[in-house]
């Protein structure tokens, strides 16, 4: 997808939605395991994008946590660019997102702003080891490692440690489907390290610590691809938005490395 | 100011050699030999950055915020060693002697050695990805994730945020090795 090429989908249609996270897509299904593979990461860059393009309208934020809101949003879509162009023909269609209940403040945005990160970071560690094409998994690689960053980053603004454990974990493709299908985000993704870590200070946050706040869940719309995929998590929506994914100003080595060439077949 | 500083230092090893400039990577099927080059020198870098850290760990002259740093990462990169050597097997050299040099002269340098080597690791694997064995991919690419964090903490820590990467684009192992050096850090074989 290029600069040019504005994707619009308008509003909420429940069931109707094109995108997909598409982990349990048949490995021969729309031209082999790594295309199924680079959709399903395209639906967290996705989820991820919408996200941060949300709390931009909405947010009521400080200066530190906007900046994030900002800067992650435009590498996220991005990400989505980057994806887009190594599927081609084979990238699916943007998803429909609708938010049940939008942050509720700073807090409340870093805690699902670092949950999004850490399931990222982990589906892409699950992802890595399955892909087979040797383009593809540089591509995907090149885009782990930033995601594991900015969950870090958004960490230290939380005031939490940035990092979990001496190796991060990777998430089986049936667990992250459940998440954001049927929630829990937060809890599996909490903003605490898996073992007793030196206190780390807070980077610009507004002296307000992580504590327990009401969920903001991400509701996802439609979302079939072969199989189940993407549920509809939250019906209650605040208000139908369209959502534009545009072609990101950022990232060229990786998109100019993948733009305009077709993924490759799946050798199996 | 600090930021300026290590901004304009790191972006000498660094921004050269992981971010401008087309990736350079050797794309390999994935073989035992793949495996072996990557977490030698996976490895290497690894071993630095825990004798760097260590050293740190116990520095009283560093800022407090780094050495909280240190401390942590410390614990995390010994880890790394042990899954690597474990990984390696029996071929698994001897602990390398690490020459920090002026790795350790201060706050600022402290910091540019630190940030410049967690990002090596992290495009060195990316480099060489493509190479691995499922067997090594898996491991490898759970510390890898764990170095970018090492990465941003630091980052955040001298004042060099936002994280605007799009990506950490991989480079060849002997990029990797020449970056190592420029950054003024020998790791010498002991056997």
């Amino acid at each position: 997808m290029d600069a040019a090429t504005a994707v619009t989908r308008r509003g909420f249609v429940a069931g109707v939605g094109a995108g997909a996270l598409a982990l349990a897509v048949p490995a021969r299904a729309a031209g082999g395991r790594d295309a199924a593979i680079l959709n399903a990461l395209l639906a967290i860059e996705h989820a991820q994008a919408a996200f941060y393009g949300e709390v931009e309208r909405t947010g009521a934020l400080g200066s530190a946590a906007l900046e994030a809101a900002r800067v992650l949003g435009a590498v996220e879509r991005a990400h989505v660019a980057t994806l887009t162009a190594a599927l081609g023909e084979q990238a699916l269609a943007p998803p429909s997102w609708a938010f049940r209940n939008p942050p509720a403040g700073e807090v409340d945005f870093l805690r699902t702003a670092a949950a999004l990160e850490d399931l990222g970071t982990a589906i892409y560690a699950g992802q890595i080891v399955r892909l087979v094409s040797s383009r593809h998994l540089e591509t995907v690689a090149a885009i782990h490692t930033v995601e594991a960053g900015h969950s870090a980053w958004v960490r230290l603004l939380a005031g939490a440690p940035p990092v979990i454990d001496a190796l991060d974990a990777p998430i089986a493709d049936a667990e992250a489907t459940a998440l954001l299908r049927e929630g829990g985000l937060r809890e599996r993704f909490p903003l605490t390290a898996a073992q007793p870590s030196p206190a780390t200070p807070a980077v610009g946050t507004e002296g307000e610590g992580p504590r327990d706040l009401p969920w903001s869940e991400i509701a996802t719309a439609g979302a079939l691809c072969t199989g189940l995929v993407l549920g509809v998590v939250g019906l209650r929506m605040h208000a139908a938005r369209s959502i534009t994914i545009v072609g990101a100003d950022e990232g060229p080595p990786v998109s100019q490395r993948v733009a305009g060439s077709a993924p490759d077949e799946d050798p199996r | 100011m600090r930021g300026v500083l290590i901004r304009r230092a790191v972006g000498l090893v660094v921004g050269g050699v992981g971010i401008a400039g087309a990736p350079a990577t050797a794309s390999a099927l994935p073989s035992a030999h793949g495996d072996a080059a990557l977490l030698g020198l996976a490895l290497r870098l690894e071993h630095a950055q825990a004798a760097l850290y260590a050293e740190a760990s116990g520095a009283a002259w560093l800022r407090h915020d780094l050495r909280e740093f240190a401390r942590a990462a410390a614990h995390h990169e010994a880890e790394h060693v042990a899954v690597l050597r474990s990984l390696l097997g029996p071929s698994a050299p001897e602990r390398p002697r690490v020459e920090l040099a002026e790795a350790l002269a201060g706050d600022d340098a402290f910091a540019h050695v630190a940030i410049g080597l967690e990002h090596l690791s992290v495009i060195a694997h990316t480099g060489r990805v493509a190479a691995l064995t499922a067997a090594a991919r898996e491991p490898t690419t759970r510390i890898a994730s764990v170095d970018a964090r090492h990465g941003a903490w630091l980052r955040a820590l001298v004042g060099m945020t936002p994280e605007h990467r799009v990506v950490d684009a991989g480079r060849s192992s002997s990029e990797v090795g020449a970056a190592l050096t420029a950054l003024g850090v020998g790791v010498r074989a002991t056997a």
